[in-house]
């Protein structure tokens, strides 16, 4: 059976698709699925810092593409999970480097061998998207509760759609559950409604996400963090297993919190 | 608002919260983005809307016109539009119930009624003399009553 692929993309930047393709990845791996994932983002390369393999590479997409090594030269093994490998994006290029063509060309060949192949599209909705999500056989929407993110994955989505590629899922990245509880953060639900798209998963905004990244360990790893979980059930969706949305529940007012709210006639 | 909101910078006047106008405003955006059509030019395409509707019904509202987009979800947009008419529209046109087309009020219709009363008479010949008018420019055949009917009118 041939590898599913799986394209995360988002429109709006800095909404954190490197950070879920990595940790889709290492979640892949430790559920013992063969996995590569592939940073098609020419020029702004990020994938490899993310996963903390940013010292072992020697060639990256582009050099497969015009010819200057083969495919299994520029996969860079994953040290602790020696199903998930990485093929970077060239730094020094820039998107028009790769075309559709050879997205397709690459991950057909990458086909047979894996359970998942999975794409981290650069931010835009041009050459670069369309890169992205040429060879996806399911498309993932990375959006944030935020007004910009929500319009930019709306965009995407009608893209998709024209391009045939739908439905595609969304990740609600970075909510914060005490700010819906104010009403003061769009919720998942008013999201959905708004896009008129399901969610296959809901991560937390979660302190530990910003350390991972720094020392190149993605979260899902982190046995303490909220949003490692919700990775992890979101790979878990990807393989077919059924996993409901975690339960977020709101911090509870501290003591002095309310003994403020009491005072000021709240 | 509280001594202790003050004190923490607290601002209690939307008490609904921002996520709701958050909502509100990507709602309006995106059905805007969706079917490519800008605000600026909804408001062209609704002034020609109501200057076409006023040419056929003058008596239109314009001030309570209400066109909007509607979008049940993101495949299902459908344009709607309320168009209130005034209040004299709303009078006009007055039926009466003699089914003579003529908009004269039918006070009574029972002749025999008519006759005692003197001011209802008018209005009795009134009916006939219509009645016949309308024969004459239907059935040319009927002539000779309408002339009998004319003679005693005379």
């Amino acid at each position: 059976m041939g590898a599913k692929v799986v394209t995360i993309t988002s429109g709006k930047g800095g909404v954190g698709k490197t950070t879920t393709t990595a940790n889709l990845g290492v979640a892949l791996a430790r559920l013992g699925k063969k996995t590569v994932v592939i940073d098609a983002d020419i020029g702004l390369r990020n994938l490899d810092v993310v996963m903390g393999l940013e010292n072992r590479i020697v060639y990256d997409l582009v050099d497969v593409i015009e010819g200057r090594c083969r495919l299994r030269q520029a996969m860079i093994k994953h040290k602790q999970f020696p199903d998930l490998y990485l093929i970077p994006a060239a730094q020094t290029r820039d998107k028009t480097a790769i075309s559709p063509a050879d997205m397709i060309h690459i991950t057909d060949k990458l086909r047979n061998e894996f359970d998942f192949i999975i794409i981290d599209s650069p931010a835009g909705i041009e050459r670069g998207f369309r890169n992205a999500v040429a060879p996806a056989d399911e498309i993932l929407i990375v959006t944030n509760p935020e007004v910009s993110a929500v319009r930019d994955a709306d965009r995407i989505i009608g893209l998709i759609e024209v391009d045939n590629k739908g439905p595609a899922h969304l990740i609600l990245n970075r909510l914060n559950i005490n700010m819906v509880s104010k009403g003061e953060m769009l919720s998942a639900d008013d999201i959905t409604d708004i896009l008129g798209l399901g969610v296959i998963g809901i991560v937390p905004e979660d302190e530990h996400v910003i350390p991972a990244s720094n020392s190149g360990v993605p979260v899902t790893l982190n046995e303490n963090s909220q949003a490692g979980v919700a990775f992890r059930n979101i790979a878990r969706r990807l393989t077919g297993e059924t996993v409901p949305l975690m339960e977020l529940t709101p911090m509870q007012d501290s003591f002095f919190k309310r003994l403020v709210n009491f005072f000021s006639g709240k | 608002m509280g001594f202790f909101d003050r004190m923490r910078g607290k601002n209690n006047n939307d008490a609904k919260g921002s996520s709701a106008t958050a909502k509100d405003r990507l709602k309006m955006v995106l059905t805007h983005d969706r079917i490519k059509v800008s605000p600026e030019k909804m408001k062209e395409m609704r002034a020609e809307i109501i200057s076409i509707i006023a040419k056929y019904i003058p008596e239109i509202d314009a001030d309570s016109i209400d066109i909007a987009l509607e979008q049940s979800d993101r495949y299902q947009n459908k344009l709607v539009a309320e168009i209130p008419f005034t209040q004299e529209r709303g009078k006009a046109p007055v039926v009466d119930n003699d089914g003579n087309d003529d908009l004269e009020p039918v006070v009574n219709d029972n002749p025999n009624e008519l006759e005692t009363h003197d001011d209802s008479n008018e209005l009795y010949l009134e009916d006939i003399e219509t009645e016949m008018m309308y024969a004459d420019e239907l059935d040319t055949d009927k002539d000779e009553t309408i002339k009998s009917r004319t003679d005693l009118d005379e």
